[in-house]
């Protein structure tokens, strides 16, 4: 008996899909026909009937009874739809959503440290990455710190212990990839750092930055402003302008400070600028012959630049977030943006 | 630093417009932060004398008076107690403009008042405010503003670098103006009219510590009368940001705000000797400040005494009691130069910085002090009248000794990239004062006023700055590479990231400082790197797990009503370690989820997030990455359910551990919903990814696939039973999938049905009908008797 009804299924099943899928009248007629019509082929089962044993008989009977209607059913519903004005296309809701997944997003901040790591990268220059946590020799005495400078007290850097702290700059890559190789160096150091500010609008106790050191026979200067210039026009596209003021750095003689003409006036001045029309992006300068012997370099054979940038202040001018705590509260609000 | 440009053009003659200053200024190092524009809101404001004063009637305060202004007499009211008959004032008639207010015909006290008698507050000239401003007696009613006092003038607020302690003075940015070009820098007046008497037999200097003060020079002036300050005085000081005292104290100002060099006026009657003796403090020693302070000195600060006791704190503040006061008449001028690093400990231990202590901790001009001192008393001797005594009373125990420093100008060009000539580099440095010569290369003395020249890449920053950082020529060098490739980690670090966002993941940037309560209640403070010096208890521990960063972000979130959250991170952790200088840190990737599966949909019921969700994340994930196969090995960890935590292995490998996030532990991050939560250890795991990847051929025969269900014990690992089907197959069985798992009617209590789906495949052929049904039947055996498992049909 189970094949019968296990049948009974199949012809089912075909039917409904004929019926479903007819497209106008005169094939629906054909399909009713051939299932529902006097030599169709619930009538030819309903003939062999006499064959099975008398027990199954009502059961299969009944079955094939309430077959017969559901079909019924189904091919007069159709029989409206056919001979209504409504079509097919009419009744497909194509405007119903789609069948949606969640959509990924990645943070701001790091798409914006895989741009600089990228344009970096096509200029010659290798990631390289150090610890969080390091010494004092190599975030300052290294640095040519002097040893009362106000960057080493408790108000400013996060300490762990006397002499080990939370870095305030990825400079200590800079002499970590010194000390381990020879010259020539031309490395890009992306990575968190640490100081004791308050946080605010414009800053974080943790912060994101990148630095950069060139060391060679023959760099010059001009190749650091060619780097930098470079780095502007394939960031902010290439109207930007660059200009380079002088400054002071312990560790970098000349130095200088580094502004974007303002991405958001065109440089005419606006609030963001401070009606400057420039941005004050960060520092850099010629690595000075101190550092270069505290990490055993010759100052006499060797040149070179060091330039840093903080990525939070670019990623804020790219996308003009106003307050750099969006970019660590990780709101999925704000994230969604990007 | 603020800069008067009026006072600036006193120094050097320069025909440059304000825009060009602060332009050339800028980019020469002096950024000009702001400019204030003094005076432009003034209009028609003259002298006036005071020719009537009548009180009006029920008013304290308010009088009538009638002021002639040259030409007519005007009616006004005044409120300032000091207002007086016959007196010069200030006074804004009708129709004229001060700060803030055009001048109206005003109904005052019931009395009709035609401008207004002003103070200097109201002309923003001083922060007197408490009375009108009386002019000279010689002034003439009817004088305008304009020619009483060089009212309207530019003030630049400069930043200065640590390392230019000689641009903290107008006479220093005049050297730079004169080096770029602007004109030629000249002193300010300092010939003086001494009497006859010699002030070496007045006051002797005595120092006790000459490395704490290499240089005192004081001057002696008799009968001085202490004042308040002329107009255009009290006015310079005022717009330079400091406030006006009297005509002695506000002078010593104006020099150190001209000259740079720092100098402090003493009541030398109150002198208990006549004699200066500069020596070390006694540890704890006490002294009050003339900001009327007890402070409590150590052995390092260098004290001023007269010899009996402390006068005042050596180039940071002097005392109470002997400050220049309405009774001095004598005066003792101190100009000394004191060793920035003294003076710089010295104020940090007071927590105590002045005008004075900022310019001597950067580092003073040693040669200064007798000029600062002399044009000083110059200035006291025309202001407040007394008599110079003759002489400087100059102590100079370790005279400044320059360096001298030979400058090549061809390592110049080479640090530069410029083509200077020696000539050009010269006259830079001449032009900034710097000595310099030019034979066989270049040959510089180093300045007294500059302690920050000392080697000959000291000299090329000078060069290069006001040779102008613009001027040199920008090269673009072709890009090259120096191993630029990039390392398998940040391929890999890559490819999880892209494969994660496509998942639907977020990627967050959390902070590495952690709440040291969270971590406490966690139970992991003890082995946790905490920071000595934290902010606050919130931001005090270094995290040890990215959970510790993770819960706060998924809370905030939740609170904001987004509680469907899949998010990733890829960051460090650092661990607390005996052995290692620094802390390990460990390069981690975690992933936490909560809430719904998938948005909602129309069609469907949304799902929740559950173990197994983030399980099959980890395995798509590994999978993706080529990593193999994932297993869990129960494992207690601090943070996940019991039956819900786990190590996450490849082979042998430890990797990092998956689950969900106790209820306990959630409850303490304040957060009600399930987390479940994974974090790996990217070194271990980028390792365990192979370099590269051999194509398989395809299987060119058909596999049989046949169905198999079993009937088990609760507590056998569905795991357990792929792996024997896997074992006993011989090699046959090819892909075993789990397609259902059933419980309920027709399976007896604590038994659970699994079916499995099984391919039996050979690579070079395909396999008979009894071939299978044999291994088929052989698993079925081998799964009875391993498992008690029965078949079910």
């Amino acid at each position: 008996m189970s094949e019968i009804l296990a049948f009974l299924k199949t012809i089912e099943d075909e039917a409904k899909t004929a019926i479903e899928n007819a497209s106008d009248k005169a094939v629906l007629d054909s399909v009713i026909y051939s299932y529902l019509g006097r030599k169709g082929k619930l009538a030819e089962i309903s003939r062999g009937l006499g064959k099975l044993d008398p027990q199954s008989r009502p059961q299969v009977g009944a079955r094939l009874n309430e077959l017969k209607k559901r079909l019924t059913d189904l091919a007069e519903k159709k029989t409206g739809i056919l001979t209504s004005t409504l079509t097919s296309a009419d009744t497909f809701d194509y405007t119903l959503p789609g069948k949606r997944a969640f959509v990924g997003r990645r943070h701001p901040l790091m798409q914006t440290v895989d741009r600089i790591v990228n344009i970096f990268r096509g200029m010659g220059f290798s990631v390289a990455t150090g610890p969080d946590i390091d010494t004092e020799f190599n975030n300052f005495d290294a640095l040519n710190t002097p040893e009362d400078h106000p960057a080493r007290d408790l108000s400013d850097t996060f300490y762990i212990r006397k002499g080990i702290l939370l870095r305030p700059h990825t400079s200590t890559v800079q002499i970590r990839t010194m000390q381990a190789q020879k010259p020539p160096v031309r490395i890009i150091s992306p990575g968190r750092c640490y100081r004791s500010d308050t946080p605010d609008a414009s800053h974080s106790p943790v912060f994101y930055q990148c630095e950069g050191l060139f060391v060679d026979e023959h760099v010059t200067f001009g190749d650091l402003k060619g780097v930098i210039i470079q780095f502007a026009k394939d960031m902010f596209g290439p109207r930007i302008k660059v200009r380079f003021r002088p400054h002071f750095f312990p560790f970098t003689e000349p130095s200088a400070e580094y502004d974007f003409s303002c991405m958001i006036c065109g440089g005419n001045g606006c609030r963001v600028c401070k009606n400057s029309g420039w941005l004050e992006i960060s520092g850099a300068g010629m690595v000075d012959p101190e550092v270069f012997r505290a990490v055993g370099y010759d100052p006499d054979r060797v040149t070179g630049f060091a330039f840093g940038m903080g990525v939070d202040r670019i990623t804020m001018l790219r996308y003009r977030i106003g307050d750099i705590r969006l970019l660590y509260e990780n709101d999925v609000r704000f994230l969604r943006q990007f | 630093m603020k800069i008067s440009v009026n006072l600036l053009r006193k120094i050097i003659d320069f025909d440059w417009p304000v825009d060009k200053v602060v332009e050339r200024l800028t980019m020469s190092g002096s950024e000009v932060e702001a400019i204030e524009n003094k005076g432009s809101d003034i209009e028609g404001i003259l002298a006036a004398k005071v020719i009537e004063v009548s009180k009006i009637e029920g008013s304290d305060k308010l009088t009538c008076c009638t002021v002639f202004d040259g030409k007519e007499k005007i009616d006004v009211v005044c409120g300032a107690p000091n207002v007086a008959k016959d007196q010069v004032v200030l006074f804004a008639p009708v129709g004229s403009k001060i700060p803030g207010m055009t001048l109206k015909k005003a109904k005052i006290g019931g009395k009709e008042s035609f401008g207004m008698i002003l103070s200097e507050a109201e002309l923003q000239l001083s922060d007197n405010a408490d009375e009108i401003a009386v002019l000279d007696d010689s002034i003439k009613p009817g004088k305008s503003l304009e020619g009483i006092v060089e009212y309207k003038d530019t003030i630049l607020e400069l930043e200065i670098t640590p390392n230019r302690p000689d641009c903290l003075s107008h006479i220093g940015i005049a050297r730079e103006v004169q080096a770029l070009g602007g004109g030629k820098l000249r002193m300010p007046d300092i010939n003086l009219n001494e009497i006859d008497k010699p002030a070496s037999e007045a006051v002797k200097i005595v120092i006790d510590d000459p490395d704490g003060c290499p240089r005192y020079t004081g001057r002696v002036t008799r009968n001085v009368k202490i004042a308040p300050s002329p107009l255009w005085l009290k006015m310079m000081v005022y717009y330079l940001g400091m406030r006006p005292i009297n005509n002695v104290v506000d002078i010593t100002n104006y020099v150190m705000l001209e000259l740079g060099h720092p100098l402090h006026a003493f009541d030398f009657d109150l002198f208990k000797k006549p004699q200066v003796l500069v020596r070390n403090a006694f540890e704890g020693e006490k002294f009050i400040t003339l900001d009327e302070v007890e402070r409590t000195l150590n052995s390092n600060h260098l004290l001023i005494t007269d010899s009996v006791s402390g006068v005042a704190i050596a180039g940071i503040m002097g005392g109470e009691h002997s400050e220049v006061s309405e009774k001095t008449s004598h005066i003792l001028l101190e100009s000394a130069y004191f060793d920035p690093v003294t003076i710089r400990r010295g104020s940090k231990a007071l927590g105590l910085a002045t005008e004075s202590s900022r310019r001597f901790e950067r580092g003073a001009d040693p040669d200064m002090a007798p000029v600062a001192n002399d044009r000083a008393c110059k200035l006291i001797s025309e202001i407040a009248g007394g008599e110079i005594l003759k002489g400087i009373v100059d102590t100079y125990p370790k005279p400044f000794m320059p360096v001298e420093i030979d400058l090549k100008p061809e390592n110049v060009n080479h640090l530069l990239g410029t083509d200077l000539s020696p000539d050009t580099m010269c006259d830079i440095l001449n032009g900034l004062n710097i000595n310099t010569e030019n034979r066989n290369g270049l040959k510089a003395v180093q300045p007294s006023f500059r302690p920050d020249l000392v080697r000959e890449v000291d000299l090329s920053e000078e060069i290069a700055r006001i040779y102008g950082f613009d001027n040199i020529p920008t090269v673009f060098r072709p890009g090259g590479t120096l191993g630029a490739e990039e390392t398998k980690m940040e391929r890999i670090t890559g490819q999880v990231r892209s494969y994660l966002t496509g998942a639907g993941g977020t990627e967050i940037f959390s902070l590495t400082l952690v709440d040291s309560l969270l971590t406490k209640r966690l139970g992991l403070l003890e082995s946790s790197v905490t920071v000595m010096n934290p902010l606050s208890e919130e931001m005090a521990v270094v995290r040890p797990g990215m959970l510790l960063s993770m819960l706060p972000v998924i809370r905030r979130n939740i609170n904001f009503k987004e509680k469907d959250l899949f998010l990733y991170e890829i960051g460090d952790i650092y661990l607390l370690s005996d052995k290692e200088e620094l802390p390990p840190q460990q390069n981690c990737l975690a992933i936490a989820l909560t809430g719904n599966e998938s948005p909602v949909f129309w069609g469907s019921a949304q799902r929740k997030s559950d173990f197994h969700t983030i399980k099959g994340l980890l395995e798509n994930l590994a999978d993706y990455l080529k990593l193999g196969k994932i297993n869990l090995r129960p494992e207690d960890y601090f943070a996940f359910e019991k039956s819900r935590s786990f190590e996450v292995y490849i082979g042998d490998i430890n990797i990092g551990y998956l689950g969900s996030v106790s209820d306990g532990c959630l409850s303490t991050a304040d957060i009600k919903d399930k987390v479940h939560f994974v974090e790996i250890d990217m070194c271990k795991m980028v390792d365990l990814i192979p370099e590269s990847i051999t194509a398989k051929e395809l299987d060119r025969f058909p596999s049989a696939d046949r169905d198999i269900a079993v009937v088990i014990d609760e507590n056998i690992k569905a795991e357990d039973i792929r792996t024997e089907i896997i074992d006993s197959s011989k090699g046959l069985a090819t892909d075993v999938l789990i397609f259902d798992l059933y419980r309920g009617k027709n399976i007896p209590d604590n038994k659970k049905s699994l079916a499995f789906g099984i391919k039996y495949r050979l690579p070079d052929r395909t396999l008979t009908d009894d071939e299978v049904d044999d291994v088929h039947g052989r698993i079925a055996e081998a799964l009875k008797s391993k498992f008690g498992a029965e078949l079910r049909s």
